[in-house]
């Protein structure tokens, strides 16, 4: 696994501490991703997703979040233990972030152009009318023209504002993009302009990417592997094709509840009967085990380990281990 | 822009002609004999009959304010009722006193306010946040004239370094800015504090920092501009209330400012001091409020936009009826 692997996850634990409840928000999460590949991150609302990029890029709010363990290799580095001044230099130039909400991404009272180019001025040596066309030529490649550089972003339209927001991430170029949600906020014709347009900026420029999305639609058109997530944890990862064809854990199967519909458009995950458990309070033994409609005695008492399905297929579910052993 | 600057100051007049009549009113009616005040017990009839035409007394309620407002037409004030002089004079000559305490008085307040709330917030809960807050708490309850008599005690009756009374020299202005200031950054400071924490936790802030820039200049540019907004609402409310003169301020100093001549005027209900000081006051009220709305549409753009759309809305709205 390590020989290829370009972004590797290890272990990661993160937990938030608001009014002195310690949130549960990832719960030793691992997961790898190879060069120019992309990992869809599915689950559903709180299941940490946003978390996990943003350890990636260690912006967590430093106050309220902690990270607990883990450790994360980036080209052969661990993020987790470089330091402050160093992570800057990745930031924004190497790995870079596409934040789930572009109304609040953007600051109100600085000129969109100079939002983009601010990262390119950071990690190149260039002057500032260097930064401005770059910037300009980042509009365009996102299809806003070039003269908009001097707007501020409530003269933008969500849809247009999302793309600066591409735009500010692709700025130089990285080669780990972190995609938060980046099509939630569009609707649906935009949405499928601006997924072209980052299929086509990926293949461009080879970047690899963590594709954080509620649409399976997407995951079955853009990524290469899908990690699960559930509590905080991967319940099931594998490739597109091993997780599509055949999911297995019983919280994926429920998500793809909606799978018939596939070909009518774009499905979306079911929502399951239940909800997730109160990451203050997690249960002992398996997460899912209030929602799994096979929960046993043993569900509750022992936490499942990751098993193997086959393939690059793995399963957080003592069923599937079962199975194996027998 | 410029336009609706201009109806902005335009909207002063009926606001200001509103702030006189109220004022007029209550001391018009309020019950005491302005001539025996001023001429005293044993004045005769005839004096006290002269006093009250010469001050157009004898008029009645409206044709005295009809009076009053004809002569304001004029930029003519009015005298006061017992010492004669002339009130657009004195106000004159008062209005710079009052002008410089206030301004150094609020940019006190900013210079000091505006940094240390930050550095709270950036601190949050260090001991440099908590002693801020602590102190900042003290300070903006504690009332401006408390502190002007410790700085009194301390620096014009034991060190002797600074003069107590009297306004000619910069050292004059020390003690009464210093105590107003320090009022005044406290509430800044808690402020400046607080929209900087909030503005901190904001997105656009996590995005500056996921494109590896630096702590500092993320501060400088991205929190600085949009923590201060609400901060130029306080420091403008300030400047705008202390026009009005820090009464017991130049009462203790001895600043003969609007505020003393306000208080004075209040005292013996004498009407045209009064009102000449309400309508400067009125007036320098509404050109602060209009500037500092000016100040927003620079520090925020969203701020320009709405004003130019809501003067463009109402243009097509009328077009409308028109056609
Ligand atoms: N700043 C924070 N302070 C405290 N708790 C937080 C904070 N941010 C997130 N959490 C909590 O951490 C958990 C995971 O949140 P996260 O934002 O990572 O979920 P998500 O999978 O991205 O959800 P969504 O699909 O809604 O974006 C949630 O329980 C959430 O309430
Ligand atoms: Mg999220």
């Amino acid at each position: 696994m390590a020989e290829t692997s370009f972004l590797e996850v290890k272990n990661l634990v993160v937990e938030y501490t608001s009014d002195k409840q310690v949130i549960h928000a990832v719960n030793n999460a691992s997961f790898s991703l190879k060069r120019g590949e992309t990992l869809g991150l599915v689950g559903e609302t709180g299941a940490g997703k946003t978390t996990i990029a943003k350890t990636i890029l260690r912006i967590l709010p430093d106050k309220a979040a902690k990270i607990k363990a883990g450790e994360i290799f980036f080209e052969g580095e661990d993020l987790l233990s470089i330091s402050e001044e160093k992570m800057r230099t990745i930031r924004g130039n190497e790995s870079a972030m596409i934040f789930q909400d572009p109304m609040t991404a953007l600051n109100p009272t600085m000129k969109v152009g100079v939002q983009i180019s601010e990262a390119i001025l950071l990690h190149n040596n260039c002057s500032k009318q260097e930064g401005k066309k770059r910037a300009e030529e980042m509009l365009e490649k996102v299809g806003i023209p070039g003269q908009r550089f001097n707007d501020y972003p409530h003269q933008f339209s969500g849809g247009m504002k999302q793309r600066v927001v591409i735009a500010m991430a692709l700025a130089c170029n990285p080669v780990l993009l972190l995609s938060d949600e980046p099509t939630t906020a569009l609707d649906v014709t935009i949405q499928a302009q601006v997924l072209d347009m980052m299929k086509d900026l990926k293949t461009e420029m080879e970047t690899s990417m963590i594709m954080i999305t509620h649409d399976l639609g997407i995951v079955a058109e853009v990524c290469d592997t899908v990690a699960v997530c559930y509590a905080g944890e991967i319940v099931e990862y594998g490739s597109v094709v091993e997780i599509f064809d055949q999911p297995m854990h019983p919280y994926t199967i429920g998500l793809f509840g909606s799978l018939p519909d596939m070909n009518g458009g774009r499905a979306r995950l079911t929502p399951i009967k239940g909800m997730m458990p109160d990451p203050t309070n997690l249960p002992k033994g398996c997460f899912f085990q209030d929602r799994c409609p096979y929960a046993s005695d043993e569900c509750r008492k022992k936490h499942p380990d990751l098993n193997n399905a086959g393939g690059t297929h793995t399963v957080r579910c003592i069923r599937k281990g079962d199975e194996q052993n027998a | 822009m410029g336009k609706y600057i201009v109806k902005r100051i335009l909207w002063l007049i009926p606001i200001t002609l509103l702030v006189i009549v109220f004022v007029y009113t209550i001391l018009f009616f309020a019950p005491v004999d302005r001539a025996r005040a001023a001429l005293g017990m044993g004045a005769s009839e005839q004096a006290i009959a002269e006093f009250n035409e010469k001050n157009g007394l004898d008029k009645g309620y409206l044709g005295g304010l009809i009076i009053y407002l004809k002569n304001l037409l004029h930029g003519d004030f009015g005298v006061s009722y017992y010492t004669s002089v002339s009130v657009s004079k004195q106000i004159l000559v008062r209005l710079p006193y009052t002008v410089k305490l206030a301004i150094l008085a609020t940019t006190f307040g900013v210079v000091i306010g505006l940094p240390l709330g930050i550095l709270a917030a950036t601190h949050q809960n260090s001991w440099l946040d908590s002693l801020t807050m602590a102190l900042t708490m003290f300070f903006s309850a504690m009332p401006t004239f408390w502190f002007a008599l410790i700085l009194v005690m301390i620096f014009s009756l034991h060190f002797r370094w600074l003069p107590s009374v009297g306004y000619e020299s910069w050292k004059n202005y020390v003690m009464p800015v210093v105590s107003i200031g320090l009022h005044v950054s406290a509430i800044i400071a808690r402020q400046a504090r607080a929209s900087t924490l909030e503005v901190i936790r904001s997105d656009y802030v996590t995005t500056a920092r996921a494109k590896g820039q630096k702590e500092s200049k993320i501060i400088s540019d991205h929190v600085l501009r949009n923590g201060s907004i609400p901060v130029i609402t306080v420091a403008g409310g300030n400047l705008a209330a202390m026009m009005g003169g820090a009464l017991l301020i130049e009462q203790i100093f001895t600043i003969p400012g609007i505020g003393t001549y306000l208080f004075s005027g209040i005292a013996s209900l004498d009407i045209p001091v009064v009102l000449g000081c309400v309508t400067m006051l009125s007036v320098f009220h509404g050109l602060i409020i209009v500037l500092v709305d000016i100040i927003y549409t620079f520090v925020d753009p969203r701020m320009k936009v709405a004003i130019i759309q809501n003067s463009a809305k109402k243009k097509i709205l009328r077009g409308g009826e028109t056609t």
